[in-house]
């Protein structure tokens, strides 16, 4: 409307008719529900549509122009310099610049954002008021001969076009609504298969209506207000198995001796039993493979480096993945530790379990983690953490005080953007609140055996977003969780309300937020703690098992209650007895 | 200046920040996030360049 507006008021060539044209082939940015984005949802289409349109615009307006000159008997001329001038200057020169920014530096790009988006909300209106108010004269004619009426029905139909054929991801508001719409309003088709199951003809897969989703993985934390409900979870969980299968969801899980596969389609797709079917297969084959590709580490909850070192050859010699040592203030020095482990083994994963990242110099710890990456032929990881606060654990605060959750967090963040540039090698500068690197050409370091670095595993509290964000743009995640309402559960706590089911939530969450990264396709980690005893093996399975259902790609086992002086023998004994089995 | 100089340059600071802040959320990738998604890319561009014009030209 404001467009028309400004076309009368200012006396362009063109006519009520062209600038409706103008509106339908306009390059400008679609509107978005800021919350909508906040998991993912349709910023990349509005972004790459956006794109698209403004590029295009440069043929498509000039051509529009000359089609409705001839359609309206009018020499109407646009020149495509002109609006590619427009283009490059409103569209695309301040979305590349936005973009460059957030990649220089997310943080800046993250405080800029808000700012930004307010003065462009606060301004269009001002402006359209003071165009309203002057236009008055020219706008009244149009509300007698039904101008008015015609544009808004048309920005009207407009909407509904977009929406019908652009697709309707939702947003978190139509989240919430379709997953209480998931029982009443959808088939249910479910199935329950052998776990042994010889072929795809031998599924048996049910039909019920208005049934009650008794199949189907619903996460306990459904009535809480949780970013992701459960049919997007479902959605996500397969979307990440299947490559994307649109509006119709389907999910499986192995359990006991049976696998459960079921598949929620919308009324209208619910086209056969085959399909259905279908879907089922493909989940229950997806869970089957989120068991199998579990990985196995222990953490080494002693202090002698030696018998770490050992203790390292023994994983590696009885079948497991990994092998990690905690990492202090004043103790035991995790990396020379590690060091010589990497040189006595070949196989297994090497790393800390885990490095408070805000207490360690950025490039000291990236000289150590180099060298280990090095010696060990590119098996280390990087387990990364904010550091225990002092006034939950004063005896890691004994040479310094603690400043608190937000500088840690902030130095966290500096570290973990420093730490890729530092094993690149190469010189660079650096200006931040807490590091400044200056620019050097000389005593360059090696760079570590794996590129394009050593992967980050991250401490994430589920669900703050600020902390799950941070984990989206690495490698892993090490769970941290924070009952709605409350602040981070302690360690016993943690084992007592964290539940696969709240960490396949999350897991669905960060598969989200990495799409929008763009980070969909680089493969990501689940590491998850717990205790096994070794004594008995479908006990210590079915412990594990949920936790390789939900989608965990990491188990690492370790008992921290275990008195010192009995430490080594419970390590050998559990790496002897070799990972669980499920 | 007049009034409706202002109103233009308020327009184009507006539109300006709008993109800037969907820039700033942005990731590189989002630039190409509808050339890998052909039937979206293709329903997205016939609303927008056939069914639009044509509901207008009807």
């Amino acid at each position: 409307v404001v467009a028309v507006l400004l076309s009368r008021w200012l006396d362009f060539p063109a006519t009520v008719e062209i600038a409706l044209i103008a509106l339908a082939i306009s390059p400008l940015p679609p509107r978005l529900p800021a919350r909508g984005t906040r998991a993912g949802g349709h910023m990349p289409y509005a972004v790459g549509l956006m794109v698209l349109l403004a590029v295009l615009s440069v043929a498509t307006v000039p051509l529009a122009a000359y089609l409705v000159g001839v359609v309206y008997g009018r020499s109407v001329e646009v020149a495509p310099a002109g609006i590619a001038l427009v283009i490059a200057t409103s569209v695309l020169a301040p979305l590349a610049g936005g973009i460059a920014i957030g990649a220089v530096s997310p943080r800046v790009a993250e405080r800029m954002a808000r700012p930004a988006a307010t003065l462009a909300m606060v301004l269009m209106p001002v402006a359209a008021i003071a165009v309203l108010t002057i236009a008055a004269p020219t706008l009244w004619p149009l509300t007698g001969d039904g101008s008015l009426l015609a544009i808004v029905a048309f920005l009207m139909v407009g909407f509904v076009v977009g929406h019908a054929l652009g697709g309707s991801e939702p947003t978190e508001e139509t989240r919430g609504a379709r997953s209480h719409l998931a029982v009443e309003d959808q088939v249910l088709y479910g199935g329950v298969v052998p776990a042994e199951a010889p072929g795809p003809g031998a599924m048996q897969v049910g039909f019920a209506e208005h049934a009650q989703p008794v199949q189907l993985w619903v996460p306990s934390t459904l009535a809480a207000p949780v970013d992701l409900p459960v049919l997007d979870m479902v959605e996500h969980v397969l979307q990440a198995h299947d490559g994307g299968c649109g509006d119709v969801a389907g999910f499986g899980q192995a359990g006991g001796d049976q696998l459960h596969g079921a598949a929620l389609l919308p009324r209208a797709h619910a086209r056969s039993l085959a399909d259905a079917a279908g879907l089922v297969r493909r989940s229950v084959s997806a869970a089957r493979d989120s068991v199998a590709s579990m990985r196995y580490g222990f953490i080494f909850p002693g202090t002698d480096p030696e018998l770490a070192v050992e203790l390292a050859v023994l994983a590696e010699q009885h079948g497991w993945h990994g092998f990690f040592v905690w990492e202090g203030i004043w103790a035991t020095d995790p990396w020379a530790t590690l060091a010589a482990a990497a040189v006595r083994t070949s196989r297994i994963r090497l790393g800390t379990m885990l490095t408070p990242v805000p207490r360690r110099r950025p490039w000291e710890l990236a000289g150590q983690t180099m060298t280990v990456d090095r010696l060990s032929g590119g098996r280390l990881v990087l387990s990364a953490g904010l550091g225990v606060a002092e006034d939950a654990e004063d005896r890691f605060w004994i040479f310094e005080h603690d400043q608190g959750r937000r500088v840690r967090a902030e130095l966290l963040d500096e570290s973990l953007e420093l730490l890729p540039r530092l094993w690149r090698g190469e010189p660079f500068e650096h200006e931040g609140r807490h590091y400044t690197v200056r620019r050097t050409e000389q005593m360059l370091p090696p760079t570590p055996v794996q590129q394009p670095g050593i992967p980050i595993w991250a401490v994430g509290l589920w669900p703050r977003p600020r902390s799950m964000r941070r984990v989206a743009r690495l490698d892993g995640w090490l769970p941290n969780y924070a009952p709605p309402g409350e602040g981070a559960a302690g360690p016993d706590a943690q084992r007592r309300l964290f539940t696969p089911e709240i960490g396949a939530e999350a897991m669905a969450w960060l598969r989200a937020e990495r799409e929008r990264l763009g980070l969909a396709d680089r493969p990501f980690d689940w590491v998850q703690e717990g205790t096994t005893a070794a004594l008995d093996a479908e006990a210590d399975a079915a412990v594990v098992r949920p936790w390789a259902e939900a989608g965990a790609t990491w188990w690492l086992d370790t008992d921290w209650s275990v008195p010192a002086e009995r430490v080594e023998q419970y390590a050998r004994d559990r790496l002897v007895a070799g990972p669980p089995a499920i | 200046v007049h009034v409706k100089d202002l109103a233009l340059l308020g327009f184009q600071i507006s539109l300006v920040c709008t993109v800037l802040s969907y820039g700033l959320k942005a990731a590189p990738a989002d630039l190409l996030y509808l050339l890998r998604r052909p039937g979206l890319l293709a329903r997205s561009l016939i609303a927008v360049f056939v069914v639009m014009p044509w509901l207008r030209c009807s």
